[in-house]
C-alpha cells in the first residue's frame, strides 16, 4: 500500500460522488473542495465511505438505484453499496476480509435492514452511544439488521468471542 | 503452546508489523501535520477551524494516552506464556486473544503506528517478563483489571450478552448533557438519501476545514418524510440541512424532547420483517386481500417473496373475454364480484376452452400456465413484494389452514373443486414438521415432558418463562430443587384427559373447557365450557386452567350474563361473548323464537343495574330476581320448564335453568305472565275470584297508570308537607342510593329501573374534592354516581355518600346509624306534624320487595317518619335484605295484607305499580276481607305516625320511636302512634288529590281504617307473647332494624338469642338455609331448610343436638313456621355463621355471606368470611349459626 493511498482513497470517495472537481454546486450550495487537503482529512482517515455508486458519472440523485445496492455488515452494521464493500471491505470488521471477494460480501452483508444513521462524530454522539456504534468509524450504519447472522459467520464470530447485538 | 497458537502469534506479529509500517507513514504524516500546524497558526484562518484544530490536537493527545492502554492489550498475544503456568486460564486467554486480534487489526491501527514496531515489541516483551514475575494474586488482579476494562467498553465490539444489554442500555438513556435530537422534514421517500447526503456534506466540509457540527443523522424507514439530526444546537442542524435538495430548510427543525429520544431512534419491532420459507402470510390488498398464503421462496435482496395461494379465478369471465377487452385489459380486469377461492382445476379450464400449458417447475414438478398465471398443485403461485404481505404471528386458524392444505392434497388440481376441509389427520400430515412450525407458548404452571436430552420423558412443571424464550422448568424428581432452563422445543405440554384447559391461540382463543380426548399429532378434543361443543385444538395451544368458567367473559365494560339495554324499549342478557361482539338474548324474544342478537359495543347502551324490580306472574304473585318460576305457556319445548329468575325487565323475565340449555345458553326470556312462581300464594282460583269481584285490576306493568297514580299521590304532599314541616332531618346519605329519588315522584311510576334512581337528578356534593358543587347525575352504580357539574365543565365520579339530592334540607348527613336509638322520642312529634321536606324516598321503593311499589316507597319518604328511620334500612334496602320491609313505615300498613295473602298485596309489588295502587289495593283489600286497613293516600304520607304501631305487628316493628311507644312500652304496637299519625295526616287527606279522596271513600271506611292501622295489626302479626320486639320502646326493636346495632332489646327480648327472623321478612330464603333457630313459643331448636308455605314463613326442621356439635334431625319434624316465631340462636365462638340480617357491621353487601365466628367481643362477633378471608365485626344478632344436619340413622 502506498503511503498516500489511504487518503487518496478517501478523497476519491468524496470527490467521486461530487463529481471530482475543485468546486461543485451541490444542490444550490457551493462547496469548494480543495485539491490538497490532507491535513484536514486526517481525522477522518478512518471514516467509512459514504454509500454511493462508484460510477462518478452517475447522477448522485439517482438514489433508487443506490438504495437497491445498499448492504449492511452483519457485524458492525456499516452500510455501503455492494461495490464499495467489494472495493474497500468493511471499515470496522477487517477480519471479514470482504475486500475483493464478492462472495464473502454477499455472505456477510445483507440488504435486509431497516433504518439508516449517518454517524459523523461517533465519540460525542448520543445516538451512537445508544446504538453501540461509538467505537466504529464514522460512516453510514443501519439501525437494525432484519436477518439472522448466517451460520458460517456465526462460527467466525464465536471463534473471536464477538457477540452481536441483535436488538436493544 | 500448541503449534496452531504459535502460528497465530506469528501471524499476528506479522500483521502488526504490516500495520506498523503502514501506520508509521501515518505518524510521519502526523509529524508533518504538527509542523504544518505551527505555520498554520500564523495564518489567518477561520476561527472555527482553528478551534477545531486545537481540539483535535488535544484529542490526539488523548489518543496517545489511550495508546498506552491498547499497547498493554497487545501484550496479550504473548499471554500464552502465562497460560503455560496456569492451564485453567487458557480458555480466557484465547478469548482475550480474540479480542486483541480485533483490537490490533482494526481500531488500534493508528496506535500501533505511534511507536516503531521494534520498540513496541520490546516493550511488550518486557512487560511480559514483568508479568512472569507476578505473584498469583497479582495475576488475578491483573485479569480482573483487564476484564473490567472490557466491561467498560474497551473492546470495539460490546460483548454484552442479551441480559447485560438491557441493563447497560438503561445507563445509556439520554441526559441533558447529550446532544439533542432535531426532527427535520425531508422529501418523502428520500429519507435515506438525505441521510447519506448529510454524511457526504460532512465529509466534504470537513475536508475543507469547516466541518459541520452535527453528530449524526438518522431515519427510520417507516417514518416517511422525516429525518432526525443529532446536534448540540439548532443552528448546527440548520447549517447542515441548508442547501440540500432533499430536505426542507424552510420548514424549520423541531426539537425532540429528551423523553422521546429513545422512541425516536427505536425501530418498531413490528416493522422488522422476518419472513421465511413455509411461513404463513396474509395478503394485504388486492383481489386476494386477507387470503392465507404460504411462502415458497424468499428473495431478501429483492425484497420479494414467492407465495402460494388458493386461486380466485373467474374462469368464465376469462373464457368470455373478447378481443377488444383483451386489448384494453391485457392482464384481465379485476372482477367486480370477488370469485370464491378454490383450487385450480385444469379440467374446468379446459372445458371453457382456455388453453393451459405446462412449464417446468421446482422439484421435478411442472407449472400449469394459464395466461400469466402459474399454478402448481392447485395453488396459484405469485411473486410479490414483501410489503404486500403480512406475516402471521402463529398458526392460522385450523379451519382456514385445513382448507388451504386440502387443495394441496389433490394432485395436479384435479377435482376437489370444493376444497373442502380435509380431515384433520391428513391435514396434519401436510403440516411442516420442521422448525417453521410455531413453537408452543408455555406458561407458568404448565406441565411438560422433555422430548429429548438427558431428561427425556421426564415430567416437569414450568416455573418461569424468561424473556429470551428460555423456559425454566422444575423436573418432578424427588429432591430436585433447582429449576432447569431449556428451550421450548425441548418440551411438550403434558395434559391428561379430564384436565381443565384454556385455549390460548386460534379461533377458540380464550375458551376454556375440559380435555376429553387426546388424538395423535398434538391434537386433542376439548369440550368448551361455554358452548358445550367439542372443539378440535392443538395441544400446544392449551394451557392448564383450574377455574371453570365460561370462557371469554368481558366485552368492554360488560360481562357475560349482564343485563344490558339495547335501545329504549329493549334490553337483553349477554349470553355469549366473543372477541368483539356479544350475543344478547333480547327482551323481544318470544317463547317460540328467542331473539338473539349479535351486538358490538356500540350497540349496547348501558348495563341495567336493577336488582329489585318486581313483577307479577300469571297468578298475580310477585316475581323477583332469584325466584323460581315455571313456564306455563308456550310450545312444548319450553312449557313446563322452570328456572331461576335472573333479571326482570318490564314484565319480561330472564330465566336461567339447566333444563333450558339450548341455543340461548341456558337463558330464556319469557313474559312474566307466562310463568308461575314457585311457592306463590295466589292461585289461579284467587285470580278468578278477583276477576269475578269486578275489582278493576289494573295491569301493573302499565307505567302510565302507575305514573298517574304517583302523581296523585304526591301532589298533595310536597307543598303542604313542606309548609307544615318543621325541621326535618334529611335522610342519611345512604338513603340516597336506594332512593327512587323521585322528587316528582314520577320516576318509579314510569318503571325506571331502581338502579338509576338518581340518574338525571340534580344533586349537591357534600364532601370530598367537589364539596358544594351542584350537578346532575349522569350515571349511577351501587356505590358511586357520575355527576356532571354545573359550575365546572366536568363529569366526575362521586361517592354516593357525598351526594345529596338537591332540594333536600341542608342538614346533611343525619346521624348515621342511630336515629331510632339516639333520641327515640324526638323525631316523631316533629315529623308527625311536619311534612317532610325530604325528597328522599328512602324506604320504600326498593326494598319493598314485598310491597313493591316504588311509589309507595316514595310516599314513605316524604313522610316525616324518615328522620326517625335508621339508615340501615335504606342501606339494607338494596336488595333482598330481609329486614327491609319492616323499615318502611309505608309498608307497614300493607303488611297485614301479606300475611293475609290477599292477592292485593301483589299489586303493589309491581314495579311502577306504585302510585295508583294504593287505591286499588285498598278496595281489593277490603273486598278480600283483609283486616288490613287499606292504605289511603293519606296514610301514605303519614307513615310516621303509624310506623311504630305497625312495626311490631308486621315484621317486628320499625325503629321509629314514637313518644307514644315509649309510654306504652309494654304493649305491642300502639294505637296512639296511629293516633298521632292520624292527626297529623288528617289535614292532608282532604288536601290530597280528589282521587285520593275518592279512593278513600271508595274503600268505605278505608280512610279511617288506614289511619288507625295500629290497632289491628299488631296482634295479628305478632304471636302473642312472643312478640318480643316492640321497637318503639327502646327506639329500636330488633337488630335487624336498628343498624346502629347493639340496640337494647325490647323487654321480653330476653327471649331472643339472635335476631328475630320475623323482622327480616323471609324473602331471601337462601340466606336462611341451614340457620339454627329456635321456634318461639316452645323454643325448640330447628334448622331452616326451605321456603315456607307462604312468604312470611320458613320451613324448618326440628333438630336435636347430638354428639360433638352434630345436629340430628328429629324424624318427620318438618314444619312451616311463621318468620315472626323464629328466633336465631346466637352463634358462639368458632361457629360457622352467615350474615342474615342487616345490622351493625353487616351491610347488605355482606348479606348471605358465610364465615367463621372467630371471636366474640361483647355484642359483636368477629367474622372471617370464607371466600374473601376478610374480617368483619358484626353484631352477633345479625349472624345466623349454620349447622349441618345429619339424618338420624
Amino acid at each position: 500500500m502506498s503511503p498516500n493511498s489511504t487518503y487518496a482513497h478517501a478523497r476519491f470517495d468524496v470527490l467521486g460522488v461530487l463529481g471530482s472537481s475543485t468546486s461543485h454546486v451541490w444542490n444550490g450550495l457551493t462547496v469548494y473542495v480543495k485539491p490538497h487537503c490532507h491535513r484536514t482529512m486526517s481525522s477522518l482517515e478512518h471514516a467509512a465511505d459514504v454509500p454511493a455508486h462508484k460510477d462518478v458519472n452517475r447522477d448522485p440523485g439517482d438514489y433508487v438505484a443506490l438504495n437497491k445496492s445498499l448492504r449492511a455488515c452483519f457485524v458492525c452494521r456499516l452500510v455501503k453499496s455492494e461495490a464499495q464493500f467489494v472495493e474497500s471491505g468493511c471499515d470496522n470488521c477487517k477480519f471479514l476480509d470482504l475486500e475483493g471477494d464478492r462472495g464473502r460480501v454477499a455472505d456477510y452483508t445483507t440488504p435486509n435492514f431497516s433504518g439508516l444513521i449517518s454517524v459523523m462524530d461517533p465519540s460525542s454522539s448520543w445516538a451512537t452511544k445508544w446504538l453501540h456504534l461509538s467505537k466504529y468509524v464514522p460512516g453510514c450504519y443501519t439501525l437494525m439488521v432484519n436477518e439472522d447472522v448466517p451460520d458460517s459467520l456465526q462460527d467466525i464470530l464465536e471463534d473471536r468471542g464477538i457477540k452481536i447485538r441483535t436488538a436493544h | 503452546m500448541g503449534k496452531d497458537e504459535v502460528d497465530e502469534v506469528e501471524e499476528d506479529l506479522e500483521d502488526e508489523e504490516d500495520d506498523s509500517d503502514f501506520n508509521g507513514e501515518d505518524s510521519e504524516y502526523e509529524d508533518v501535520e504538527e509542523a504544518d500546524e505551527d505555520k498554520k497558526e500564523k495564518k489567518v484562518q477561520a476561527k472555527r477551524g482553528g478551534r477545531d484544530k486545537k481540539r483535535r490536537v488535544a484529542a490526539d493527545d488523548d489518543e496517545e494516552e489511550e495508546d498506552v492502554g491498547s499497547r498493554r492489550k497487545k501484550r496479550s498475544v504473548f499471554i500464552d506464556d502465562i497460560a503455560d503456568v496456569d492451564d485453567d486460564d487458557e480458555e480466557e486467554e484465547i478469548d482475550e486473544d480474540a479480542e486483541d486480534l480485533i483490537d490490533d487489526r482494526d481500531v488500534d491501527l493508528p496506535d500501533a503506528a505511534a511507536a516503531p514496531s521494534q520498540a513496541n515489541y520490546r516493550l511488550l516483551a518486557g512487560r511480559d517478563r514483568d508479568r512472569e514475575e507476578m505473584k498469583e494474586d497479582e495475576i488475578a488482579r491483573y485479569y480482573e483489571d483487564r476484564f473490567k476494562h472490557y466491561d467498560e467498553g474497551g473492546s470495539q465490539y460490546d460483548d454484552q450478552g442479551v441480559e447485560a444489554g438491557t441493563v447497560s442500555q438503561q445507563g445509556l438513556l439520554p441526559t441533558i448533557n447529550d446532544p439533542k435530537l432535531w426532527m427535520v422534514k425531508c422529501r418523502p421517500g428520500h429519507e435515506r438519501e438525505a441521510c447519506t447526503q448529510l454524511l457526504q456534506k460532512y465529509y466534504t466540509l470537513h475536508a475543507e476545514g469547516l466541518p459541520l457540527m452535527i453528530k449524526s443523522a438518522f431515519t427510520l424507514d417507516h417514518l416517511k418524510g422525516y429525518l432526525y439530526v443529532e446536534a448540540e444546537k439548532e443552528a448546527h442542524v440548520k447549517d447542515a440541512i441548508k442547501g440540500l435538495r432533499s430536505m426542507f430548510y424552510g420548514k424549520g427543525v423541531k426539537l425532540v424532547p429528551l423523553a422521546e429520544m429513545v422512541d425516536a431512534i427505536t425501530v418498531n419491532r413490528k416493522a422488522k420483517m422476518t419472513i421465511a420459507r413455509d411461513n404463513w402470510v396474509r395478503v394485504k390488498g388486492g383481489l386476494y386481500k386477507d387470503d392465507l398464503a404460504k411462502v415458497v421462496e424468499v428473495d431478501s435482496s429483492a425484497q420479494r417473496v414467492t407465495i402460494r395461494l388458493l386461486p380466485r379465478l373467474d374462469l368464465m369471465a376469462m373464457a368470455n373475454r373478447d378481443e377488444s377487452e383483451r386489448k384494453k385489459f391485457p392482464f384481465g380486469k379485476q372482477p367486480s364480484v370477488r370469485p370464491p377461492s378454490k383450487p385450480f382445476n385444469v379440467e374446468e379450464a379446459r372445458q371453457l376452452a382456455l388453453s393451459v400449458s405446462r412449464a417446468p417447475g421446482p422439484e421435478g414438478q411442472s407449472y400449469l400456465m394459464l395466461g400469466s398465471h402459474r399454478f402448481i398443485n392447485g395453488y396459484v403461485e405469485r411473486t410479490v413484494a414483501i410489503k404486500f404481505l403480512m406475516v402471521l404471528d402463529g398458526m392460522p386458524p385450523l379451519e382456514e389452514m385445513s382448507r388451504f392444505n386440502a387443495a394441496g392434497l389433490d394432485p395436479e388440481g384435479q377435482g376437489n373443486a370444493g376444497g373442502g376441509a380435509g380431515d384433520l389427520s391428513s391435514l396434519m400430515a401436510t403440516l411442516p414438521a420442521d422448525a417453521s412450525q410455531p413453537k408452543a407458548k408455555f406458561n407458568k404452571g404448565d406441565k411438560v415432558v422433555f422430548l429429548r436430552g438427558e431428561l427425556q420423558n421426564l415430567e416437569a412443571v414450568v416455573t418461569d418463562v424468561r424473556e429470551d424464550g428460555k423456559i425454566m422448568v422444575m423436573p418432578n424428581i424427588e429432591g430436585f430443587t433447582d429449576s432447569v432452563d431449556c428451550d421450548s422445543d425441548e418440551l411438550r405440554k403434558l395434559f391428561l384427559v379430564g384436565d381443565r384447559v384454556r385455549v390460548m391461540n386460534g379461533q377458540h382463543s380464550g375458551e376454556s373447557g375440559m380435555l376429553i380426548h387426546i388424538l395423535s399429532n398434538d391434537r386433542c378434543v376439548v369440550i368448551s365450557d361455554l358452548s358445550r361443543e367439542e372443539i378440535n385444538v392443538f395441544l400446544r395451544d392449551l394451557t392448564q386452567h383450574e377455574e371453570s368458567d365460561t370462557g371469554v367473559e368481558i366485552l368492554g365494560p360488560y360481562q357475560l350474563h349482564d343485563l344490558v339495554q339495547l335501545d329504549q324499549t329493549t334490553a337483553g342478557v349477554i349470553i355469549k361473548i366473543e372477541k368483539a361482539s356479544a350475543m344478547v338474548l333480547s327482551s323481544e324474544s318470544t317463547l317460540e323464537k328467542p331473539d338473539i342478537r349479535v351486538c358490538t359495543l356500540p350497540d349496547i347502551t348501558r348495563k341495567v343495574l336493577g336488582r329489585n324490580i318486581i313483577t307479577m306472574d300469571r297468578n298475580g304473585n310477585k316475581v323477583q330476581i332469584n325466584d323460581l318460576v315455571t313456564v306455563v305457556e308456550g310450545p312444548s319445548t319450553v312449557k313446563g320448564k322452570s328456572g331461576t329468575v335472573e333479571y326482570v325487565w318490564r314484565g319480561a323475565l330472564f330465566i336461567k335453568g339447566k333444563q333450558l340449555s339450548d341455543a340461548s345458553r341456558g337463558f330464556l326470556c319469557v313474559r312474566a305472565k307466562a310463568c308461575t312462581v314457585r311457592g306463590g300464594t295466589n292461585t289461579a282460583a284467587d285470580l278468578a275470584r278477583l276477576a269475578a269481584s269486578g275489582t278493576p285490576r289494573s295491569t301493573p306493568q302499565s307505567p302510565a297508570h302507575a305514573g298517574g297514580g304517583a302523581r296523585i299521590g304526591y301532589a298533595p304532599q310536597s307543598p303542604l308537607a313542606r309548609g307544615l314541616g318543621g325541621e326535618v332531618k334529611p335522610p342519611p346519605p345512604r338513603m340516597v342510593s336506594s332512593q327512587p329519588g323521585s322528587r316528582d315522584g314520577g320516576k318509579g311510576g314510569h318503571g325506571r329501573s331502581p338502579a338509576g334512581v338518581l340518574v338525571n337528578k340534580v344533586i349537591r356534593v357534600v364532601g370530598g374534592a367537589y364539596n358544594g358543587y351542584r350537578g346532575r347525575v349522569k350515571q349511577e352504580s351501587d356505590t358511586h354516581v357520575q355527576v356532571e357539574f354545573d359550575a365546572i365543565n366536568k363529569v366526575s365520579t362521586v361517592d354516593k355518600k357525598m351526594v345529596r339530592v338537591e332540594g333536600a334540607p341542608a342538614a346533611a348527613n343525619g346521624p348515621g346509624g342511630g336515629f331510632g336509638r339516639s333520641n327515640p322520642g324526638m323525631p316523631q312529634p316533629r315529623s308527625g306534624f311536619g311534612g317532610s321536606a325530604s325528597q328522599q324516598s328512602g324506604f320504600g321503593r326498593h326494598n319493598s320487595q314485598d310491597y313493591g311499589s316504588s311509589q309507595l316507597g316514595s310516599y314513605g319518604t316524604r313522610t316525616p317518619m324518615h328522620p326517625s328511620m335508621t339508615p340501615m334500612h335504606h342501606f339494607g334496602s338494596g336488595s333482598s335484605t330481609p329486614s327491609h320491609p319492616s323499615m318502611t313505615p309505608m309498608h307497614a300498613p300493607y303488611t297485614p295484607m301479606h300475611q293475609a295473602n290477599t292477592p292485593m298485596d301483589d299489586n303493589y309489588m309491581m314495579l311502577g305499580g306504585g302510585g295508583g295502587r294504593p287505591g286499588e289495593g285498598r278496595s281489593q283489600d277490603i273486598g278480600a276481607g283483609s283486616y288490613m286497613p287499606a292504605p289511603t293516600p293519606g296514610q301514605a304520607y303519614t307513615p310516621a305516625a303509624f310506623t311504630p304501631a305497625y312495626t311490631p305487628s308486621a315484621y317486628g316493628g320499625d325503629a321509629a320511636p314514637t313518644p307514644g311507644i315509649l309510654d306504652q312500652s309494654g304493649n305491642t304496637g300502639a294505637a296512639y302512634p296511629g293516633d298521632i299519625g292520624h292527626q297529623a295526616n288528617t289535614p292532608y287527606i282532604p288536601g290530597s288529590t280528589p282521587r285520593g279522596g275518592l279512593l278513600a271513600s271508595d274503600s268505605g271506611s278505608g280512610g279511617l281504617v288506614g289511619n288507625t292501622p295500629g290497632y289491628r295489626y299488631t296482634p295479628a302479626g305478632m304471636t302473642p307473647g312472643t312478640t318480643a320486639p316492640t321497637p318503639g320502646i327502646v327506639g329500636a326493636s330488633t337488630p335487624a332494624f336498628t343498624p346502629g346495632g347493639g340496640m337494647p332489646q325490647t323487654p321480653g327480648a330476653d327471649l331472643m338469642g339472635g335476631g328475630q327472623i320475623g323482622d327480616a321478612g323471609i324473602f331471601e330464603y337462601n340466606n336462611w338455609r341451614d340457620v339454627l333457630v329456635s321456634v318461639l313459643p316452645t323454643k325448640e331448636l330447628a334448622v331452616v331448610c326451605g321456603p315456607g308455605g307462604n312468604r312470611m314463613s320458613l320451613m324448618v326442621h326440628y333438630v336435636e343436638q347430638g354428639d360433638e356439635d352434630k345436629w340430628v334431625a328429629r324424624p318427620g319434624a318438618l314444619e312451616s313456621v311463621e318468620g315472626a316465631a323464629l328466633q336465631m340462636v346466637l352463634p358462639a365462638k368458632k361457629d360457622r355463621v352467615r350474615v342474615v340480617l342487616v345490622g351493625d357491621g353487616a351491610s347488605s353487601d355482606s348479606l348471605g355471606k358465610d364465615g367463621l365466628l372467630i371471636s366474640i367481643d361483647g355484642a359483636d362477633g368477629i367474622v372471617k368470611f370464607e371466600h374473601t378471608s376478610e374480617l368483619a365485626i358484626i353484631d352477633r344478632k345479625c349472624l345466623g349459626k349454620i349447622v349441618k344436619v345429619e339424618e338420624r340413622h
